[in-house]
This record gives structure tokens, C-alpha cells and sequence, in this order.
């Protein structure tokens, strides 16, 4: 069948009228993080829980990386769903012996260098701090979330998370140094809202210190 | 008695001895090494009517070392260490040493919490430029560490350390314990306290005197210096004049304190300083030691 153009075009204006709807009720969260000295934070893991219907997260085929390298780990901070895999490759010319004690992943991978041996399952929601036991000063986060909406604060403190059906949601930053989330209700309409400012009374950055010290010259 | 080195040699030999020393562990690409410039006040390890001496010394060293994973919670460690004393003051007290070293380490469990126990034994040639102080020297010691908080560290120690020379009187054999506590004030500012305890065998120097029956330590006839003087002093050109060199037997307390800031995130500064109390039943004397410098982690 052939349209002439005026037909044509009427039906491309039909078409996108009836997407539109779908395209307006997808609503986007932009946060912005600051300390209570209004500087922004970067690192913070923000996160929203439908609180209205249930949602269901599907984790990624490949696994989650994080790297050591330069006897720490990168990145600091990874925000992953629940069912995720996560691979520790080492790139250090010396051997690490990556470990987690937290609640949500008990875990440890002896000594190796290279390629971890295969990645590991984070089944459980919940904060899991990463170490070495070999280099103390080692660190690092995996949030272990329940839900496919969530993102983390760049260097100026921004955070954007798009794709949200319309609804209310159960707003909540975690960061490092400030363990206890910090939450709040939004609701999404669809249409574009003023970003969200939350601030958080950072901890002091209390890590292990990595620099060596010489013993004095003894007597 | 020959007399001392040139003041220009002074100057430029430490400088060389740190370089060489600094180039050989480029060139290992040696995981920890450190330079210290450290003030004693009595080098000579004597009362001060003995001839008490000050002096001040260049200190550097290199130690690498290689893990091998024996069980989920222990590793063997071996390698190697390279030190260099240049004394500033008394140049013939200059030695060098290099050695291999094997530790053995156990941690109680996972984490950086976790204690830490730790056996080490090294054993090094010592060459001297006073051949007679040449030898070899063994270290063993075992240690305890824990850390409680991100800033808090304890640790307890023993060591035994037994040194043979070519002349048997600096021959020495001692053991001691030790235990110290590092707390981190900052990300940047460490501070360390650390008290010990040794007994065995120093070496002590007493200023001499040419008498009809050989040397003789100064003031022998009129004050007994509490020292042994049957055990018979060899007469040493270590220092400007001429001294006698004893081996007592004699235990030491120390307490000494360091602060360290970080200046990268592998090196540090380190200030200190030591006290130290010898003695034994016929003598006492102090000894104080305060230094500065820098460690690096390869």
C-alpha cells in the first residue's frame, strides 16, 4: 500500500501521540550530595524501593570487576543488584588475599595473583566491606541492592536514576561515612521535579594507614 | 693511635654510602627501606669521668622479602636485608651488613583485626672498616601484634641476638623483650611509644692512659669506675684518643617515643628518640639516642 505524504506524515503524529503517554509516565531522580559544609560527595550509593508494588531485579550476565591495583582496590565504591557475580582480578605484581566478613557475604580468596579463580555470588542485599589480609590498609564497598533503580554520586555529588515508573518510592543514601542510609519518600509523576539535595554528616575518613614507619635507631 | 678521617671525607661518604646502598635497592626493587640520621650521647657507652662520648651517624637500610603460602593462615617469608652505619663522628665505627632472613608468620583468623604472630631468624655478614668489629651477626625473635581500632596497634616482643667478630671482646650475645603501642592520630601523624628490656653482653669504652705496665684506663688508681677491669680492655683507635674496650655483662631498660608523619601515601618521616639505662653490679650509665629520617615502601 502506498501513503502519499500528507498521510504519511498524519500517521507519524498518531503514532508518537500514542507513545507519549508511555515516554511522560517513565520519571527521572537527580540527587545531589552534599556534606553539611555543602561540599559535594562522591561515592554515595542512592537507591529507590517502589513502595507500592514489588520489583524484581535481573542481575547482569557478565560479572561485576574489581580491580587491584596499585596495592588498592578500584573502584571504592560499587553498587551492584541482588545475584550479581563479581570478579577480583589482581594486577599488583605482589599477591593479595581479598576477604569479606560482613553480614550480607562471608568470604575470603587465599593469596593469588592474576585472575580470581571464579567470581563470586553476592546473594543477599547488604553492605559488604571488602579487605586484604595481607595489606590492612586495603579497602573497599559492594552495596548489594534489592533494586534495579540506583546509581552513584560523581565527583560533584550527582546522581541521576531514570527509567522509574510513576509511583511512590523509598529514597536511600549509603556512603562509606555514613553507613546508616539515609532516607527519605519521593514520588514520581513523571514529570521533571527539582533534584533532590540530600546531606549527609559525614564521619571522619578514619582508614588504616598504608605510609611505613622506621623503627628509630635503637640504643 | 692514627688520626682521624678528613672533614671533606665525612661529608661526602655517608652521601655515597646512601647511594650506593639506594641504587642497589633500585635495583632489587627492595620492598622497604629507610634512612635515619641519628645523635647519640654516648657512643662510648661509659659513666661520664670514663671519657662519655657524643656522636652522630648515618643509618640505611633495604629488606625484601617474598611470601610463600603455606596454610590458609600462614606464610613463610624470606628474603634478604642491607644495612650501613656511617658514623659521622667516628668513622671507624662504619660497617656495613647483608644477610638473608626466613619468617615465619601465623594469623589468628581473617581480617585486620586478626592477631598477628611472627618468628623471625636472619643472619648476616658484617664487614667493618675496623676489621677486628668484622664477623657475622644472628637475630631470632618472636612477636605479637594486634591492631584494636584503625589507629590503635599493640605489639609484644623477644629477640636473641648473638654477634661474633673477629676480636672476641665485641663478641657479644643478648636477648630482651620488648613491647610497643602505635597509635595514629591522623591519617598523616603516627605516634609510637615503645619500652624495652635486654640483658647480655655491651660493650663499653674507657678513656686510657699509657702507664709503665701498659695502657690502663684513666683514673684506674684513684676511682674503680665500677667497671671489671680484670677482665682485661683492649686498647681500641675507634675514637680521638686513646680508650680501652670492655665486655660487661649488664641489662638495659629503654622507653622511647616517635612520631611519624605520612608525606605520601609510601613514605614517611620518622622523629624519634630513646633512653636507655645499663647496668649491671659494679656500673651504670645512660644512654640517649635521637633521630631523624625517612622509610619508603617500594
Amino acid at each position: 500500500m502506498h501513503l502519499r505524504p500528507a498521510h504519511r506524515a498524519a500517521a507519524g503524529l498518531l503514532a508518537a501521540l500514542l507513545t507519549l503517554p508511555a515516554l511522560r509516565a517513565a520519571g527521572t531522580v537527580q540527587v545531589r550530595c552534599l556534606d553539611d559544609k555543602d561540599k559535594p560527595v562522591a561515592d554515595a550509593v542512592t537507591w529507590l524501593t517502589p513502595l507500592d508494588t514489588t520489583v524484581t531485579v535481573t542481575p547482569p550476565a557478565e560479572p561485576a570487576v574489581i580491580e587491584q591495583k596499585g596495592e588498592e582496590f578500584h573502584p571504592y565504591v560499587t553498587p551492584i543488584v541482588v545475584g550479581t557475580r563479581v570478579s577480583f582480578p589482581n594486577n599488583d605484581t605482589v599477591q593479595h588475599h581479598v576477604y569479606s566478613l560482613s553480614p550480607a557475604k562471608h568470604f575470603e580468596i587465599p593469596l593469588y595473583s592474576g585472575e580470581s579463580k571464579e567470581a563470586i555470588l553476592f546473594d543477599k542485599p547488604g553492605v559488604v566491606t571488602l579487605g586484604c589480609n595481607i595489606h590492612d590498609w586495603m579497602v573497599a564497598y559492594l552495596v548489594v541492592l534489592a533494586s534495579p533503580y540506583y546509581a552513584k554520586s560523581d565527583a560533584t555529588g550527582s546522581v541521576t536514576i531514570s527509567n522509574l515508573p510513576p509511583g511512590r518510592y523509598r529514597l536511600a543514601v549509603w556512603h562509606p561515612r555514613h553507613p546508616d542510609e539515609l532516607t527519605r519518600e519521593v514520588t514520581i509523576t513523571g514529570t521533571e521535579a527539582a533534584p533532590q539535595v540530600i546531606t549527609l554528616k559525614l564521619k571522619p575518613d578514619r582508614r588504616i594507614r598504608r605510609a611505613p614507619d622506621a623503627s628509630g635507631a635503637g640504643y | 693511635m692514627t688520626p682521624r678521617t678528613g672533614p671533606g671525607r665525612l661529608r661526602l661518604r655517608p652521601l655515597a654510602v646512601a647511594a650506593s646502598l639506594f641504587g642497589l635497592v633500585r635495583a632489587l626493587v627492595a620492598a622497604d627501606a629507610s634512612a635515619l640520621v641519628f645523635w647519640q650521647d654516648n657512643v662510648t657507652n661509659t659513666t661520664s669521668d670514663g671519657g662519655r662520648l657524643s656522636a652522630w651517624t648515618v643509618a640505611v637500610n633495604a629488606a625484601d622479602e617474598w611470601r610463600q603460602p603455606l596454610a590458609l593462615n600462614d606464610a613463610l617469608y624470606y628474603g634478604g636485608e642491607v644495612a650501613g652505619d656511617a658514623c659521622l663522628s667516628y668513622p671507624r665505627l662504619d660497617q656495613l651488613s647483608a644477610g638473608p632472613k626466613l619468617a615465619l608468620v601465623h594469623k589468628f583468623g581473617l581480617g585486620a583485626y586478626a592477631p598477628l604472630l611472627r618468628l623471625d631468624a636472619a643472619v648476616a655478614g658484617i664487614s667493618a672498616r675496623q676489621s677486628m668489629r668484622s664477623g657475622w651477626t644472628e637475630r631470632m625473635s618472636l612477636g605479637w601484634s594486634r591492631r584494636f581500632t584503625e589507629a590503635l596497634q599493640l605489639g609484644l616482643g623477644g629477640e636473641w641476638v648473638r654477634t661474633d667478630t673477629h676480636a672476641s671482646i665485641f663478641s657479644t650475645t643478648s636477648a630482651g623483650l620488648a613491647a610497643d603501642a602505635t597509635y595514629d592520630f591522623t591519617d598523616v601523624w603516627r605516634g609510637k611509644i615503645h619500652l624495652g628490656w635486654r640483658n647480655g653482653d655491651v660493650v663499653s669504652y674507657y678513656r686510657a692512659v699509657w702507664t709503665y705496665w701498659g695502657w690502663q684506663p684513666a683514673g684506674y688508681y684513684g676511682s674503680s669506675g665500677g667497671y671489671d677491669y680484670g677482665s682485661g680492655g683492649r686498647p681500641v683507635d675507634t675514637f680521638d684518643e686513646p680508650y680501652l674496650a670492655y665486655r660487661l655483662r649488664a641489662h638495659t631498660w629503654s622507653v622511647g617515643a616517635a612520631l611519624s608523619p605520612a608525606i605520601g601515601p609510601n613514605t614517611s618521616l620518622v622523629f624519634s628518640c630513646e633512653f636507655a639505662q645499663t647496668e649491671n653490679a659494679d656500673s651504670r650509665y645512660l644512654n640517649q639516642v635521637v633521630s631523624a629520617g625517612v622509610a619508603h615502601r617500594f
